[in-house]
Parts: structure tokens; C-alpha cells; sequence
């Protein structure tokens, strides 16, 4: 799953400690997130989506490995 | 490119989430150590005593502190942090298992390992510890 936490993030001048902070989970876990290593649960996405005031659409974009499995 | 919102200092969630650890941690140790010595110097555990099978199994009143801790230390962290313990937790438990195994097959052959269970305790945590410094890179 591609996403653009990254760009949200640095647009409002956070650090990855900083956001790590606002969701109450690690540093490393952020850095996981922005680096596509680790997909969120639905519970934690829908936190991310709330504290960057944008849907969840515009933060998440399937690749084309998610599209093919939905189609399978 | 690198900013200085990309740093890799650690978050104060994190810091707290490590020294909470820390603080049930080390005490459980050092309990462990304090108990072991005892143990070894009055425990008499090679004698004759009925009481030797207690004091055999004393350290494992803070060995079960120092399980409640890493377990406790568990419950606070994340999802992903949760997801990569478990995945070393798991190598760990392979580890220890074929060591049985190991153990286990050369048994049949009238071949006895001194110390047996130590080593595979030894294999289950080494590669516990291994696996997790690995997957939290």
C-alpha cells in the first residue's frame, strides 16, 4: 500500500517522533508506515486520517499488488 | 532527501515506553541475581534436605517478575512493534523446540547432555534475543 503520510507530515513541519507522539505509538512504527514496510490497522488509519485531517483516500492508494489480489 | 523532520531521535512516547520497562525490569533482575546467589551459598541444594527442592525453585519468583515486565512492556507497545516482538518471540520458540528435538533424538541413542534443559533455555532465548535485534533494525 503506497501512502503519503511523508509529504502530510513534513507539510506540517512534524518530526516522525513528533507524530509518533500525536498516535501514541512509536518512532519506529511511523517510519515503518511512511516506508510501506508495515500497512496500519483499520483502527490506527482511521487515527492517522482524523490527526491529518484528510480521508482516508487521500492518504492510502492500493498498488498494483493490492488491486490484483482484490481481483483474484 | 533527508530533512530535519526526518531525524531519527526517539519520540517521548518512546522514552517513557523504555524507561517504564527499565524500571520493572531491572529491579526483577536484580532480584534474580540476589536470589541465585543465596540459593547457591545456602540453599544446599546438593544435600539431603527435603527443603533443597524449594530452594531450587526460588529464582523463579523473580524470574516470574521479570516475565511480568517483558509481558507489561508488550501491552504498551503498538501494533507493529507488537507484530515484530511476536515474530522473534516465534523464532525463539522454533529455536527451542528443535533444540529439543535435537536433544531429544540424540537421547534415543543412550547419549546424555549434561544440562540439557539450560541449553535448550539458552537456545530459546539467544534466539530470541537474535531475532529481535534483526527485526527491529
Amino acid at each position: 500500500m503506497r501512502n503519503s503520510i511523508r509529504e502530510l507530515r513534513t507539510a506540517r513541519g512534524w518530526t516522525q517522533a513528533a507524530l509518533a507522539d500525536l498516535l501514541d505509538v512509536s518512532r519506529q512504527t511511523v517510519n515503518a508506515l511512511e516506508t510501506g514496510r508495515y500497512d496500519p490497522s483499520l483502527p490506527l488509519a482511521f487515527r492517522l486520517a482524523r490527526l491529518l485531517g484528510e480521508p482516508l483516500e487521500a492518504i492510502f492508494d492500493p498498488d498494483e499488488q493490492d488491486e490484483a489480489a482484490t481481483t483474484r | 532527501m533527508t530533512s530535519k523532520l526526518d531525524t531519527a531521535n526517539r519520540s517521548r512516547g518512546d522514552r517513557a515506553r523504555a524507561h517504564a520497562y527499565l524500571r520493572e525490569f531491572l529491579p526483577a533482575m536484580a532480584a534474580y541475581v540476589v536470589v541465585l546467589v543465596a540459593v547457591l551459598t545456602w540453599g544446599d541444594v546438593d544435600g539431603d534436605s527435603p527443603w533443597r527442592f524449594l530452594w531450587a525453585l526460588l529464582p523463579l519468583l523473580p524470574v516470574l517478575a521479570v516475565a511480568r515486565a517483558v509481558v507489561r512492556a508488550l501491552r504498551r507497545s503498538d501494533e507493529y512493534a507488537q507484530l515484530l516482538q511476536l515474530r522473534a518471540l516465534a523464532v525463539g520458540f522454533a529455536a527451542a523446540m528443535l533444540a529439543c528435538a535435537v536433544l531429544g533424538l540424540l537421547g534415543v541413542t543412550g547419549l546424555v547432555v549434561p544440562a540439557a534443559p539450560w541449553l535448550v533455555l539458552g537456545a530459546g532465548m539467544a534466539s530470541w534475543g537474535v531475532a529481535a535485534g534483526v527485526v527491529h533494525r
